[in-house]
């Protein structure tokens, strides 16, 4: 036990959400601190990692963005299967995308159970004045579905470091927790490729799109 | 030739909207290249004919002569002394039978044949064959010969794996002693249960027992007091190390193996991608501009990376060529994004949103050999950790949702309707223009030209209608002014009066008698005053 705490923890951190509500920058506003920047020193912000230190314990995240399209939504559980952390992020002036992410909240629930972390982020918080997703409500829902919410922009970098720091240390309690009880292990393991073609039926009722 | 004058009159005449000299230049060094072909391939043509004509040169082969010489209906070959396989086979068959000598020349010659009539036969008897041989355990069979002819087997099995065995081996001694002595105790001890797995034992089991194995070495090293000294990269790279040299070992026989559906998935994706080659980049809403030339090319380099993926044999180098597949792609965004930037406004990383799609398109051209089996080999055999953390798991996590997306495909998913989609798939409607199309640079050109031609022949056919028109109208006007003419004379007719001689006052005429005769000065003497 000594020797596995001693060694860096690896998270793989799903990014979900609509096309459009910021998933990119925010994960750039954390990764490279830049926002609509002309030098980025990534290519892709498809696939980033960052290291961490989290009292003493090395973290390792491996941040997986995925397409948002609504043509792809069939495609999700193939990205977050084996994934410690999920990020759902929604367009604090687009109720649309808040719909979307209470989709992905049920299908992870239901395809992971409850190791995975969910954090839902209220993108744009810049945008005030346009709010349209209610702040009371979406704290309410998150508590409901045991998620946590934040709020966050990436254009004043407001609460980007806050969300993924708290992330990291939920999934490390997790991992240790789950470790002295040994019983997440087989989770944790392999499984073969899961799609879940009744989850893609709703999705098609759904019409998104900011863009 | 009357015709281009009056096509220049008419230049001249609609000057704004006629042919720019631009593309009369173009359509003009069009005809010359179309002349030069129809004059090239009259010369060849020539030429051919004079070779044909002339009697048969020495490797010439008429096609009679590659018939069977059973007249079997097929192809026969000197090596089976003109005989198509079958019939070789039947007629060595029956010289054994009669003669009952088994000649030792023959038996090798059966043997060869035997050997190259594989190919010969059908896929489906190949198919039949191989699912034979999968109710015979090709494991068992294998390691059984293992056992049997340890040192030939082991012989031309370690020589494949030779290199890497070495590899292993220097980077075992490269630990200390215990790990080293743990290690490779393990490995053999693996291996060998491997080796006695159960007949008829699927393709799950082997999977669950490689698997097994890579999970019972990673608690054993987190456990285990002799690791403790080990840093983290060097546990990694002995993880490394140990996946890549099992799966040298066991990759003949656990890739694509008999007792999977691994190759009838291979052959029905296929079939699947081959009819989707008309979806577009467009239609895919890829944001990416394909046309200009450094796009193709990193697009092409993608496209030739992930074909390669089928030749690797390990999972980590499988691995890498999806990722520099994918990094293929981004370069192509980033080459599309520098020439779309004109005043250098914010950066645009790629995200999964633009990448995705595109990394459709790829596979959906590149058609790459055996998808199927290299991903279901990937998902059995990868050590977990390579698949769930780092690039090439996330890029293969990418691969897995292309091949599901592509499997399922519909109308819907391309924003076209049910028709639509439907001719589409059924052949009755083609990509429409150039322009949609992902072809070579030169095809491309060719396509571009003969649209060019086909745009400027239209033109040149309504410029010889104008001129037609205008001739109609100016033999139409003449007509019409005669008329006018005819009808202002009829109105007003000219009458000729006779000609009046003209006045000279300076002319001698006799004075007429009528007037008086001029008053003569008189003169005034001054006497008279």
């Amino acid at each position: 036990m000594a020797g596995a705490q001693n060694r860096t923890s690896s998270f793989k951190i799903v990014l979900l959400g609509e096309g459009c509500v910021g998933k990119t920058s925010l994960v750039l506003r954390y990764v490279e601190d830049k926002f609509n920047d002309k030098h980025y020193s990534t290519l892709q912000a498809s696939f980033l990692t960052k290291k961490l230190n989290i009292n003493g314990s090395r973290v390792s995240l491996a941040i997986w963005d995925t397409a948002g399209q609504e043509r792809f939504h069939a495609l999700g559980p193939i990205y977050y299967r084996d994934s410690q952390g999920a990020i759902l992020v929604y367009d604090i002036t687009d109720e649309d995308s808040f719909e979307k992410v209470k989709m992905w909240v049920k299908e992870l629930r239901k395809m992971l159970g409850n190791a995975v972390q969910l954090c839902i982020v209220g993108n744009k918080i810049d945008k005030e004045k346009e709010r349209h997703v209610a702040a009371a409500a979406a704290e309410e829902y998150a508590k409901s579905v045991g998620a946590k919410h934040y709020h966050s922009s990436a254009k004043l970098n407001k609460g980007v470091e806050e969300l993924f720091v708290d992330l990291s240390k939920r999934m490390l309690q997790k991992k240790l927790s789950s470790d002295e009880s040994g019983s997440d292990r087989a989770v944790g393991g392999r499984g073969s490729v899961v799609i879940a073609d009744d989850s893609a039926a709703p999705a098609t009722q759904k019409k998104g799109g900011c863009c | 030739m009357s015709l281009h004058i009056v096509g220049g009159l008419l230049i001249k005449r609609f000057g704004k909207t006629g042919i720019r000299s631009v593309n009369l230049l173009r359509f003009r060094l069009a005809q010359e290249f179309l002349l030069c072909f129809i004059l090239t391939k009259n010369t060849f043509g020539k030429i051919i004919n004079k070779t044909m004509s002339k009697k048969p040169s020495r490797f010439h082969v008429d096609e009679s002569d590659l018939w069977c010489k059973n007249q079997c209906g097929f192809y026969g070959n000197t090596a089976w002394k003109g005989y198509c396989s079958v019939c070789y086979k039947s007629l060595t068959n029956r010289q054994q039978s009669s003669s009952h000598r088994v000649h030792q020349h023959a038996s090798v010659e059966k043997a060869v044949s035997q050997r190259q009539a594989t190919p010969e036969l059908s896929y489906s008897k190949f198919a039949d064959k191989r699912r034979q041989q999968s109710k015979t355990n090709p494991v068992k069979s294998l390691f059984k010969s293992t056992k049997k002819d340890k040192s030939e087997v082991d012989k031309t099995s370690s020589k494949g794996h030779h290199h890497l065995k070495s590899e292993f081996g220097a980077f075992l001694e490269s630990l200390s002693r215990p790990i080293y002595e743990d290690i490779s105790k393990r490995v053999q001890n693996f291996l060998s249960k491997f080796k006695l797995l159960p007949v008829n034992s699927t393709v799950e089991t082997w999977s669950d027992a490689v698997q097994d194995f890579y999970q019972i070495i990673t608690e054993h090293i987190n456990v285990d007091p002799i690791y403790q000294t080990l840093e983290e990269t060097a546990v990694e790279n002995l993880q490394d190390q140990l996946e890549m040299y099992l799966m040298n070992r066991l990759y003949n026989v656990v890739f694509c193996p008999p007792n999977s559906n691994d190759e009838q998935e291979d052959l029905s994706l296929q079939k699947r991608i081959r009819s989707l080659h008309w979806v577009t980049i467009q239609q895919l809403e890829a944001n990416v501009n394909d046309q200009d030339i450094g796009v193709r090319i990193a697009l092409d380099k993608s496209i030739a990376d992930i074909i390669e993926l089928d030749t690797k044999t390990l999972p980590k180098d499988k691995l890498a060529c999806i990722v520099e597949s994918s990094r293929k792609i981004f370069d192509a965004f980033r080459l599309s994004n520098e020439k779309s930037e004109v005043d250098g406004g914010p950066q645009s990383v790629a995200s999964a949103d633009d990448f995705l799609p595109l990394f459709i398109f790829i596979i959906l051209k590149a058609n790459p050999p055996r998808l199927k089996s290299n991903i279901n080999y990937i998902t059995r055999f990868a050590s977990p950790s390579r698949l769930n953390s780092g690039e090439g798991g996330y890029f293969f996590t990418n691969m897995c949702c292309v091949v599901d997306f592509i499997e399922k495909l519909n109308a819907e998913s391309l924003n076209l309707s049910e028709e639509e989609f439907d001719s589409y798939m059924s052949g009755r409607t083609t990509a429409e223009g150039v322009n949609t199309v992902y072809v070579c640079d030169g095809l491309r050109l060719i396509h571009e030209n003969n649209g060019m031609i086909r745009r400027l022949k239209e033109r040149q056919e309504k410029y010889a209608n104008s001129v037609l028109n205008l001739e109609h109208k100016l033999s139409e006007f003449r007509e019409q002014f005669d008329e006018q003419i005819n009808q202002l004379v009829l109105r007003a007719p000219l009458t000729l009066k006779p000609k009046r001689g003209k006045a000279d006052i300076d002319l001698d005429h006799d004075i007429p008698h009528s007037l008086p005769s001029p008053i003569l000065p008189q003169q005034i003497s001054n006497s008279q005053i």
